[in-house]
């Protein structure tokens, strides 16, 4: 049998949306091109080198940055999953006066701009007399990474039929053996996909972080420094890096979010 | 304390659930015999599926007491009550394969997979699913998932099987071979059915008992021949097969088994039935098609003139719609006795006997079901 071959044709709406895509990633393909380049300039090419990225891990002080990162993203992520589930079910399961509103309160660290929930956790440390630390740091972060797990947990919990819970009380499940054996397992891609998400978010936040970093800082924070002294390859190396991480990150969770028929 | 003997499997004393503003179910009594197949039948919203999870304990009555073999069980959470259920949409378990499924209330039980496996491979033989195990959910057809909630329930071996519209999602072949595998499960186990249904057809034929539900109330418990030849309100009558209705005065009451109804100036004789009817009452008169002859070859109690106004070929019978006055009466009359000769605008007669009749007081006329 022959495959019946497409012929490729630019139509008007196809130079749209090859002119709206270059757009969106022609620059990050000049980051990735030049974090190869010898010279230390973006306007001319020539040769290939990785010495860039060799400089890279040998600076201690951005590894550090990364292994900082890492910590409060993993930490912030996964204090989030808790309290992002556990909120999920209250949003849906719970009935109270003002649930509309608190639904649209609960989302609000996520919608605000990072400057103001910067400079409002900023003063709230302050005055409480937290040194601005790590912790300082995990808090902003689970601020902003919560609501988006809450997010993703109470769109799943809502299209979950209450009989699958009610059929496992049915057949001799206590409450918590039916959270665990039936509902958790359903409601398991939104939370793995939600917290993919909110990782992708923590790890390259910058703004709340500026606000609440001393001297102890992130990645991003660290790479927003090294841009004092210029636009070195080194930096295009460093966010190549990054990109390419965001990018595993952000396929991995399309896949636990896509939405399956699973009845 | 040995809780005392009871001859009932389940008992239902005085129970009422109310929800913000409605009454879903209203001083419900009922009382089922173990082994006994029972079902609760009634139109969407009458409170038949809240009284079966209020049984199940999935739904707590705000009144009265539900008995489990003589034990209140009013109380007792869902997972701690020795029936089960198969639900309306089935909520097979998507993450676990068929096997799993079943093995789910075995394994709450904290029974070993070894241990339970041979009770696992036994059930599914009954429901007829060998060869299915692997499977998941969305892998086996609509039948084939009814029969999977079926084994989980059964697997067990409770002593009350609770069915929520079980073949509702199912189409119509499939849902008449699917009452017959249930049915001889029930037979075969001799366990207790309680079965929710809105297709009368069903209860009829697969119950030993029925009670009738309308808005939160039980109208009847009765056999389906009970519920189909003595309806006790006129819901019933309404709900259950075909029936004619023509309203009209009480004329007379000539002796204590009879009543007769002027309806637009013809006497009809009608049963009479336990209800309080005096002289002058407007009463519903209620007849059976199959019950109405149109003229009739043997003498009858009670004839009267009408009109032919349709005929309509059904079959192995004919419906014939008879007018008198401003009243149509309907009629089944069987493929092989009816006169094809006959045409709409004949003058013919039409009769009954006064068992066959029944009257019920007009105002119950707003509760019955308009199918219009």
């Amino acid at each position: 049998m022959k495959k019946e071959r497409r012929k490729f044709k630019l139509s008007p709406l196809g130079i749209y949306a090859v002119l709206a895509y270059s757009f969106l990633y022609l620059p990050l393909a000049v980051v990735i091109v030049f974090s190869f380049s010898p010279t230390k300039s973006i306007v001319g090419f020539s040769g290939f080198t990785t010495r860039w990225y060799i400089k890279l891990f040998n600076d201690e002080a951005l590894i550090a940055a990364l292994i900082h990162s890492l910590q409060v993203s993993l930490t912030a992520v996964s204090i989030a999953v808790v309290v992002g589930t556990s909120g999920a079910f209250f949003l849906v399961r719970a009935n109270f006066p003002g649930k509309q509103l608190f639904r649209s309160l609960s989302q609000l660290p996520l919608i605000l701009p990072g400057i103001i929930l910067g400079i409002a956790l900023l003063i709230l440390f302050m005055n409480l007399g937290f040194e601005l630390s790590m912790f300082s740091i995990l808090m902003g972060h689970v601020c902003f990474t919560t609501p988006v797990i809450m997010f993703q947990v109470a769109s799943r919990l809502q299209r979950l039929p209450r009989s699958f819970e009610y059929a496992a009380k049915d057949l001799g499940a206590t409450p918590v053996k039916t959270f665990w054996y039936v509902t958790l397992p359903m409601i398991r891609t939104a939370i793995i996909g939600g917290a993919l998400l909110a990782f992708t978010m923590s790890f390259d936040e910058i703004i709340i972080t500026y606000f609440l970093t001393g001297t102890w800082t992130t990645l991003p924070v660290f790479i927003y420094g090294m841009m004092r002294f210029g636009l070195s390859p080194q930096v295009f190396a460093i966010s190549t890096v990054v990109l390419t991480f965001a990018m595993v990150l952000i396929v991995l969770m399309a896949k636990f979010t896509a939405v399956r028929e699973e009845l | 304390m040995k809780d005392k003997e009871s001859k009932w499997q389940v008992e239902l004393v005085g129970v009422t659930k109310i929800y913000k503003d409605t009454i879903a179910v209203n001083n419900s009594n009922i009382k089922i015999k173990a082994g006994e197949f029972f079902s609760l039948l009634g139109p969407s919203g009458c409170g038949k599926t809240t009284t079966l999870r209020i049984i199940a304990g999935l739904e707590e009555p705000d009144e009265g007491k539900v008995f489990l073999e003589g034990r209140d069980v009013t109380n007792v959470p869902a997972h701690r009550r020795n029936v089960n259920t198969v639900f309306q949409d089935y909520a097979i378990f998507p993450h676990m394969s068929v096997y799993d499924n079943v093995y789910f209330p075995l394994k709450m039980r904290k029974i070993s997979k070894k241990e339970a496996d041979p009770r696992i491979k036994r059930v599914l033989k009954l429901v007829n699913l060998e060869g299915f195990e692997k499977r998941y959910s969305s892998q086996v057809s609509g039948g084939q998932r009814q029969r999977v909630a079926s084994a989980r329930a059964l697997v067990n071996e409770p002593r009350v099987l609770l069915l929520d519209e079980p073949l509702g999602a199912l189409d119509f072949k499939l849902r008449v071979s699917m009452q017959k595998v249930l049915k001889d499960i029930q037979r075969n186990l001799n366990i207790t059915f309680i079965y929710v249904t809105h297709d009368q057809t069903e209860a009829i034929t697969m119950s030993d008992r029925i009670a009738v539900m309308s808005q939160g109330l039980i109208h009847q418990i009765g056999t389906p021949d009970e519920i189909y030849n003595n309806p006790a309100t006129a819901f019933v009558a309404s709900f259950i097969g075909e029936m004619n209705f023509l309203e009209g005065l009480v004329a007379s009451i000539p002796s204590s088994d009879t009543v007769e109804v002027s309806v637009s100036n013809k006497n009809i004789l009608c049963k009479n039935s336990d209800q309080k009817i005096s002289l002058n009452d407007g009463v519903l008169v209620s007849i059976r098609p199959e019950k109405v002859h149109v003229n009739p070859l043997q003498s009858l109690k009670n004839v009267i003139e009408a009109e032919l106004s349709r005929i309509v070929f059904k079959g192995n019978n004919f419906e014939v719609t008879a007018k008198f006055d401003k009243c149509e009466v309907r009629s089944l009359v069987d493929y092989k006795v009816w006169d094809k000769s006959q045409k709409a605008g004949n003058r013919v007669k039409i009769g009954w006997n006064p068992e066959d009749v029944q009257v019920f007081p007009i105002s119950m006329k707003k509760d019955m079901i308009q199918y219009e």
